[in-house]
């Protein structure tokens, strides 16, 4: 009788077993071969062409700078800082329909974001923050990715439909251009986006020279700080929990023969004159 | 040789139908106790227990068909508390991401659910018409706890065991 119930055991036990590692593995296949986006949000991004993309990020600065929704920061040092960063990033980044546009801007938020079109944004503050030029690559790559895997896009795409977005590139409503600036910088992508940002962001950095744990470093000092800068932090409140980024970042596995390549930049002169 | 440690099953024309409702009630009150507990997969564990203290002492196929359900129900509650557990970490207090163990997991807990829920229905048509139906693991244990010969339970319907403890004794 006890051999019976015994042997039930392991055959119950070796059912469920095998059949979680039956599902895992389908849903392993299922994201590797395909993108499986169905399953935690719905891709649109496909429906605004590339073109017109690039047209709306024009019209969303224009905009945003006439209306002094921002202030762009001009400082040459920052400003070829900002380009020595990026042009490392860039050359990295293997197939990309987007010229880049990184733009400083004068704000006491420590905040990052995109638009349309291959637009960036980093914030003053954010750069302040930085105690390297690595972690301010890490946010930059962080972006970049955003904009490779058409987030913003898509996050537009949900509030606004596909007509309406036409209807804003032909005219000039500065009422739905407002609304469409503040779905543009909003901070809601889901979960999935960020992981995904924060995955494509560890590659280029790696890729870039610069180490994957420089994201691993700005959330240490975002944990550290957080405290002080809880108002000054906008755009982290809806991304994944700081803590499992600084563990993503850390048990990144780099190439065995990784060695990152400072920046050469004297970077407390180019904070100083921010 | 085996028959010898344990009781001899009721065949179906020996029971009453009261029993065979009870033992059909066991199954069927947990889909109850279940859409009760949806947010909180413990109160159809509770309702179980409660069904089995109550009703245990009926009879041998009562008590049975009680114990069957309320031991295969265990694994699948924790299964759905785990899910519950994952899933608030992952969307309410941010430490977790989904990932594809998550989502496999996810899953993994439907399918449990609705194994569950299929062979508790088999199991309760079974009790209904006075049959025994033994899960996997659960079944066999059951059955050496309720028809072993050493279990000392005294059931409504069957004799008093003749005992030698005396039932009244000086105060010290």
């Amino acid at each position: 009788m006890m051999g019976k119930i015994q042997k039930d055991l392991i055959k119950l036990l070796l059912f469920f077993g095998g059949l979680f590692l039956l599902i895992y593995l389908g849903f392993f296949l299922l994201f590797r071969t395909s993108n499986a986006t169905w399953l935690t949000s719905e891709n649109n991004a496909h429906l605004l062409s590339y073109d017109k993309e690039m047209q709306l990020g024009e019209i969303i600065d224009r905009y945003a700078i006439n209306y002094q929704e921002i202030d762009i920061l001009k400082n040459s040092r920052v400003d070829s800082a900002m380009w020595v960063i990026s042009s490392r990033l860039k050359k990295q980044i293997p197939v990309s329909e987007y010229d880049y546009k990184i733009k400083i801007i004068e704000s006491e938020m420590i905040n990052a974001f995109t638009i349309p079109g291959g637009r960036i944004y980093i914030s003053k503050e954010l750069i302040r923050f930085c105690d390297s030029p690595d972690q301010l690559a890490a946010v930059l790559a962080h972006e970049i990715a955003h904009v490779e895997k058409r987030h913003t896009v898509s996050r537009i795409l949900k509030e606004f439909t596909i007509s309406l977005i036409f209807s804003i590139i032909s005219g000039t409503d500065t009422v739905l251009l407002s609304e469409l600036w503040k779905t543009a910088i909003s901070s809601s992508f889901n979960r999935k986006q960020e992981q995904e940002s924060d995955e494509y962001a560890m590659e280029l950095l790696e890729k870039s020279g610069i180490s994957p744990r420089a994201i691993a470093a700005f959330f240490r000092k975002l944990n550290r700080e957080n405290l002080d800068y809880n108002e000054k932090i906008e755009f982290l409140m809806s991304h994944p929990h700081n803590n499992s980024r600084i563990k993503r970042s850390l048990e990144y596995n780099t190439y065995d023969d990784f060695k990152p390549k400072p920046f050469d930049l004297d970077w407390n002169s180019v904070k100083d004159d921010l | 040789m085996m028959t010898q440690e344990f009781v001899d099953l009721p065949q179906p024309h020996q029971l009453p139908d009261r029993e065979k409702e009870d033992g059909m009630g066991a199954y069927l009150m947990m889909f109850a106790a279940f859409a009760v507990g949806l947010p909180l997969p413990v109160v159809n564990l509770i309702a179980a227990l409660i069904y089995y203290s109550i009703n245990r002492k009926k009879s041998r196929f009562i008590h049975f068909h009680c114990l069957q359900s309320f031991l295969s129900q265990i694994p699948t509650t924790l299964l759905n508390w785990g899910l519950l557990y994952w899933a608030l970490q992952v969307y309410l207090f941010n430490n977790y991401v989904e990932n594809t163990f998550f989502f496999a997991y996810v899953v993994l807990v439907i399918v449990a659910n609705l194994i569950y829920v299929i062979f508790s229905v088999i199991a309760a048509v079974k009790a209904w018409k006075g049959n025994f139906y033994y899960f996997l693991f659960f079944g066999p244990y059951a059955y050496k706890r309720v028809y072993s010969r050493s279990n000392a339970l005294q059931y409504d319907n069957e004799e008093k065991k003749m005992t030698s403890s005396k039932s009244n004794n000086p105060p010290y």
